[in-house]
């Protein structure tokens, strides 16, 4: 069964930006043995590995497995490997680029993949799971958070630059309106519609997985459409891609050993957003987690001594350390250990989690938590003198509707650093926070708009950037504009 | 006639490029490492803009006294690879290698299979 185009097309665009990362994190780690970029190497080959598989990139897939041997041996020997190591990786990365640029040329995959086993065999690869293939400790680093902090702290400095943007005139304009907006891609949220289509559209390729490993599994997608950030959007496709193909692969039993269950096995997924989070659950009818045979492994890798115990939620958690895997042979679809670490790593770095319940013979449940930014702030918009854009106050302010006993005035042109011309005809308004009470020269009354966040920021700043019917302006807090004149 | 080529921008005295412009050979003697990838990728450039003004049918790549070629280096000529595939006229490479140099055994064949029709391997 073919896929839409327009899926195909957004894994190709996917798959080159990971095979980037790959190979900056792979130059990183060679120089700096940083576990961060380690980890991500692993989880994006895997991540790779398994959607080029369910959208039928086979010879992608292929290639993949074979770096994921060669990535295995490099790990287990810290990453001081041979040039000759180094070109094979280096080759096999930019391989599978040529394959997913142009699958249509002459390519010889039989050939290449060849190449990768010699490499592989003359380095020694004995296989997963021995006491000698447990990777060295390697130093711990930021890497991978750098870019939500960076996102963070730039996200104040994103606020200045559109204030002097938005209120620059002439020449000067022209050359911050490049500054922001180069901020504004950089910093600014993407938004993206999440559908049950969306999550779906690897529906035919899991059927053809079940098929090739002999089992009967009907999948079924119950996610209501929220709108979302990118980020979570792709922590979801993980979460979906990984959890699913888990539950095909180590959940669903065959037909003939299902017992008195049905003979197809059932796969759930559901998603909704609820109380400021998105919930997404994997659930499986099949034979639910040995958590005997959880427990063993993990004595085996030395990660639990001989006589020791975990209650269930523990032992979930060692499932999810990267490498954790109860096989010990890896096959093309799973057994590496690296693709619940990729599900709770996108996770976590939003600041989610993943758990699961399981219980055995019946199936189990893996819910992935992400929290979800507010998108829309519904609050009163009000026009002031010198402002030319849009500007709405912190939704904890509301409008009074008389003056209050002890107000504080404030000229929000003076108080973002500008000369008020007060150009337009204006009359003061009175609004509070419960704390607060000010007054706010405003041209027209307040009216209640609902506006887009782009940049957002911390509560102890001044702003943050937000659209009103694509018009690009400004949510205030009052409470934080230095230079409040009180009256 | 045979011209030898410094690597633009490297003087790197471990390293030669000869350029034989009428058998279309070019002859990589040495060993070139990480620190050589720009001016190699700039021999590769101008070599590719002169082989297509002149509609070559082919260029040879000796390496068979090419002790060691760096995985920056690799990745340039794996680029005028790329550059080729995407043309309709254009030349293909052969290259010309020493089994008895290890890293040779495994790239080389390695690296014809981006393109079977493109690159191939003369041992």
């Amino acid at each position: 069964m073919e896929l839409p185009e327009e899926i195909v097309q957004q894994f190709r665009a996917m798959a080159l930006v990971r095979i980037a990362e790959i190979e900056a994190s792979w130059a990183h780690v060679r120089s700096s043995l940083a576990e961060d970029a380690s980890l991500a190497i692993q989880r994006e080959i895997h991540t790779l590995k398994g959607e080029s598989r369910m959208v039928g990139m086979l010879d992608v897939n292929k290639v993949c497995h074979k770096l994921e041997d060669l990535v295995d041996i490099a790990r287990a020997r810290g990453y001081a490997v041979d040039d000759e190591f180094d070109l094979a990786v280096t080759m096999a990365l930019r391989f599978i680029a040529t394959l997913i640029r142009k699958p249509e040329g002459s390519r010889d995959i039989a050939g290449f993949v060849k190449q990768l086993e010699s490499v592989v065999s003359r380095h020694g690869h004995h296989g997963r799971g021995r006491p000698s293939s447990v990777p060295p400790l390697l130093r711990t680093s930021a890497a991978s958070r750098i870019t939500s902090m960076l996102r963070a702290q730039l996200g104040p400095a994103a606020v200045d630059a559109f204030i002097e943007y938005a209120t620059a005139q002439g020449p000067r304009r022209d050359r911050l309106r490049s500054s922001w907006h180069l901020l504004r891609d950089y910093v600014g949220i993407q938004r993206a519609i999440l559908t049950a289509a969306h999550l779906a559209k690897y529906k035919p390729s899991i059927a053809a997985l079940a098929r090739d490993l002999g089992k009967e599994v009907e999948v079924i997608f119950e996610v209501a459409t929220a709108e979302v950030t990118t980020e979570v959007l792709n922590a979801l496709d993980i979460a979906v891609l990984h959890l699913v193909r888990n539950a095909v692969d180590h959940g669903i039993e065959k037909p003939g050993v299902r017992g008195s269950k049905r003979p197809v096995g059932t796969v759930t997924v559901t998603g909704r957003a609820r109380d400021g989070e998105y919930v997404l659950e994997v659930t499986d009818d099949g034979n639910g987690i040995d958590f005997d045979r959880v427990c063993a492994r993990a004595v085996e890798l030395q990660l639990l001594p001989p006589a020791g115990t975990l209650d269930k939620g523990q032992l979930v958690e060692l499932m999810c350390r990267p490498g954790f895997s109860t096989r010990t042979v890896a096959s093309d679809v799973s057994g590496r250990g690296i693709g619940l670490d990729a599900v709770r790593a996108s996770a976590v770095d939003l600041g989610g989690t993943l758990s699961a319940k399981s219980d055995r013979g019946k199936g189990t449940t893996w819910t992935v938590r992400l929290p979800v930014q507010t998108l829309v702030v519904r609050n009163l918009a009000i026009r002031a003198p010198a402002l030319r854009f849009p500007i709405i106050l912190d939704p904890s302010w509301s409008l009074l509707d008389k003056r209050p006993a002890k107000p504080m005035w404030i000229d929000l042109a003076v108080g973002l650093g500008f000369t008020s011309s007060n150009s337009i005809s204006a009359s003061l308004h009175w609004f509070t926070n419960g704390e607060l009470s000010i007054g706010l020269a405003c041209g027209g009354k307040p009216t209640e708009v609902d506006a887009r966040r782009l940049v957002t920021t911390p509560p102890t700043c001044v702003g943050e950037v937000i659209t009103v019917q694509s018009v690009e302006g400004l949510l205030i807090r009052p409470e934080r504009i230095p230079g409040v004149v009180a009256t | 006639m045979t011209v030898r080529l410094r690597v633009p921008a490297v003087d790197d005295p471990q390293f030669v490029a000869d350029w034989d412009d009428r058998a279309r050979v070019l002859k990589l003697i040495g060993s070139a490492d990480n620190a050589t990838a720009t001016g190699l990728a700039k021999l590769f450039d101008d070599l590719h803009i002169d082989l297509l003004g002149k509609q070559a049918s082919q260029v040879t790549v000796d390496m068979r006294d090419l002790d060691f070629l760096g995985t920056a280096c690799v990745k340039e000529l794996l680029g005028w690879i790329e550059k080729l595939e995407d043309l309709t006229e254009r030349y293909t490479i052969k290259l010309r290698s020493n089994p008895t140099i290890a890293w040779q055994r495994t790239t080389l064949p390695a690296l014809s299979c981006f393109d079977t029709a493109l690159v191939t391997v003369e041992t």
